[in-house]
């Protein structure tokens, strides 16, 4: 098996996906690089269950920004067929530090999490690591997945016109809480849910 | 650091207020210079957001000129994607999707825009708290909390920790019925400039091979070519019709009436379009983080309620939706 395909399948297991332990072991025996990716993925769990000691956390901080410091970042995934990348893009040192602070953010958000943890995961995946995902030609959130029952994709799609368009208004009529366009650019895209409340 | 006209203007709208004693004017001082703040800083910034069981990070610059506010708002995760306005038009590059997505004809306002919220009548519907000493601090900075906790379930709560130097929001949560976050977001560093450098404020990406669609206000109004006029027969407390327009979508191009309702903080949108014999129209519930949707056809017109409160609010609203002939 390929490392990339390790790694997803190790995300996958991650994500929820059954494997039975002793796969999972052979999995990780003889591979240091998927026993630390583990071990990040463990700990990142951790810090979203509001579980880690803060001494912990800030000694992480610490770390991931030295090693961020140490690499040569790519602070945007390029995806493919990318032809043009503007060489004002962001820079190390704050891919670093926002990085970092973020693991901290996870865990000081204390968000109530009980299921996927796909993005923010794990430090590197945030800034080094190519996105791997499918290049589909649509629009905004066109691969909108549902969790609770299917909703289609047209559905999603129009969905995510009505918040652009909504975002304009809902911060002149009051008051959003959060920064405009933020659920635009989340890097997990929407993902609308039936709601039969 | 912050446009210097716009600045006098609020300073002496948030002098009067500073000096009162009671608790409803001690908030709207506070939630007045949280409008200040948002709406005349400039900065660059870094901040995660999670809504159910997701958290993003991201990069915001924020640019306020004599001549309006530009942003630039970045993924700091795989997807690159990007939104980048100004005055004029709103431009969201989607690298995963190779797609931009480019609002124009936006709603001519004044700027700064006017603080929005009137404590007085919003008390009807939330109470308010404000905690001007609190030991938290948000990237570095030293912080205020204000906790506005609805009275009723047609809206959220909310918990905002506001910059106590600056005025800027740097924390907030969005807060349900049960006292549980539907989305937070935090900065975790921030930077507050005298000028933002241009560079800051231009996309990383050209996106010229991508797929482009623009869409802009010039719609006619699905009510009036009708001869009709839309109305809501009942809503939940406190709402108000606030702004009303016809636009283009920017994909599908269908017009449609947009309809925009607050209660003063909350607000929800109404799209009424021509009703479609495809799969694409939501009927029913629909949820993601604190926005909510309901769908539902009326009379060969399909509406949608979306915003940025529960689901009881969204499917009263658009369960209202009537039209009626228009004397035009």
């Amino acid at each position: 098996m390929m490392n990339k395909d390790k790694r997803e399948l190790l995300s996958a297991v991650f994500d929820g996906e059954d494997l039975p332990d002793d796969e999972l072991f052979s999995l990780l025996k003889n591979d240091s690089e998927l026993q630390s990716r583990w071990q990040r993925y463990q700990i990142t769990r951790s810090a979203m269950r509001g579980e880690m000691p803060e001494t912990l956390v800030a000694d992480m901080c610490t770390r991931v920004s030295a090693a961020i410091a140490k690499e040569d970042v790519v602070v945007f995934a390029p995806p493919k067929r990318r032809r043009s990348v503007n060489a004002r893009a962001l820079g190390k040192q704050a891919a670093g530090m926002a990085i970092a602070a973020t693991i901290a953010t996870v865990a000081v958000l204390n968000v109530q999490t009980t299921g996927r943890v796909d993005n923010v995961v794990e430090p590197q995946q945030i800034a080094l690591v190519p996105a791997a995902t499918p290049v589909v030609a649509s629009v905004v959130a066109q691969d909108l997945r549902t969790v609770n029952s299917p909703m289609s994709t047209g559905v999603q799609t129009r969905l995510n016109g009505y918040i652009v368009n909504h975002n304009e208004f809902s911060s002149r009529a009051g008051m959003q809480g959060i920064p405009a366009y933020t659920r635009i650019v989340a890097t997990t895209p929407g993902e609308f849910v039936a709601n039969d409340q | 650091m912050i446009n210097r006209s716009a600045l006098v203007v609020y300073l002496l709208i948030f002098a009067s207020g500073v000096d009162a004693d009671h608790a409803s004017e001690q908030v709207q001082a506070w939630l007045e210079r949280m409008h200040v703040g948002n709406n005349t800083l400039s900065f660059d910034g870094t901040f995660v957001y999670s809504r159910d069981n997701s958290i993003s990070a991201m990069r915001i610059v924020r640019s306020v000129t004599d001549s309006g506010v530009r942003e630039r708002l970045v993924s700091l995760g795989g997807n690159g994607r990007e939104v980048i306005r100004d005055k004029d038009s709103v431009v969201c590059i989607l690298p995963d999707r190779e797609t931009v997505v480019v609002e124009k004809g936006r709603p001519k306002s004044e700027f700064p825009p006017k603080f929005p919220m009137k404590i007085g009548k919003l008390e009807a519907y939330y109470e308010f708290y404000v905690d001007e000493d609190v030991k938290e601090r948000v990237a570095g900075q030293p912080t205020a909390l204000i906790t506005i906790t609805p009275k009723d379930s047609f809206r959220y709560g909310y918990r905002l920790w506001v910059d106590r130097k600056t005025g800027l929001l740097l924390k907030s949560r969005l807060l349900d019925g049960g006292q549980s976050p539907v989305e937070q977001f935090m900065f975790t560093q921030i930077e507050y400039l005298d000028k933002v450098p241009e560079e800051l404020l231009q996309p990383a990406v050209d996106g010229k091979e991508f797929a482009w669609y623009e869409a802009d206000g010039g719609a006619a109004s699905l009510a009036k070519a009708a001869g009709k006029a839309w109305e809501f027969s009942g809503m939940p407390p406190g709402f108000d019709l606030d702004v009303q327009r016809a636009h283009n979508l920017a994909r599908s191009k269908n017009p449609a009436d947009h309809l925009v309702l607050s209660d003063g903080l909350a607000s929800v949108s109404v799209f009424i379009e021509n009703h479609d014999e495809d799969d694409t129209n939501l009927i029913g519930g629909s949820r993601m983080g604190a926005i909510n949707a309901y769908g539902r056809e009326m009379n060969g017109y399909h509406v949608t309620a979306v915003g940025e409160v529960p689901q009881a609010a969204v499917k009263l609203i658009s369960e209202s939706v009537r039209y009626k002939n228009s004397t035009q």
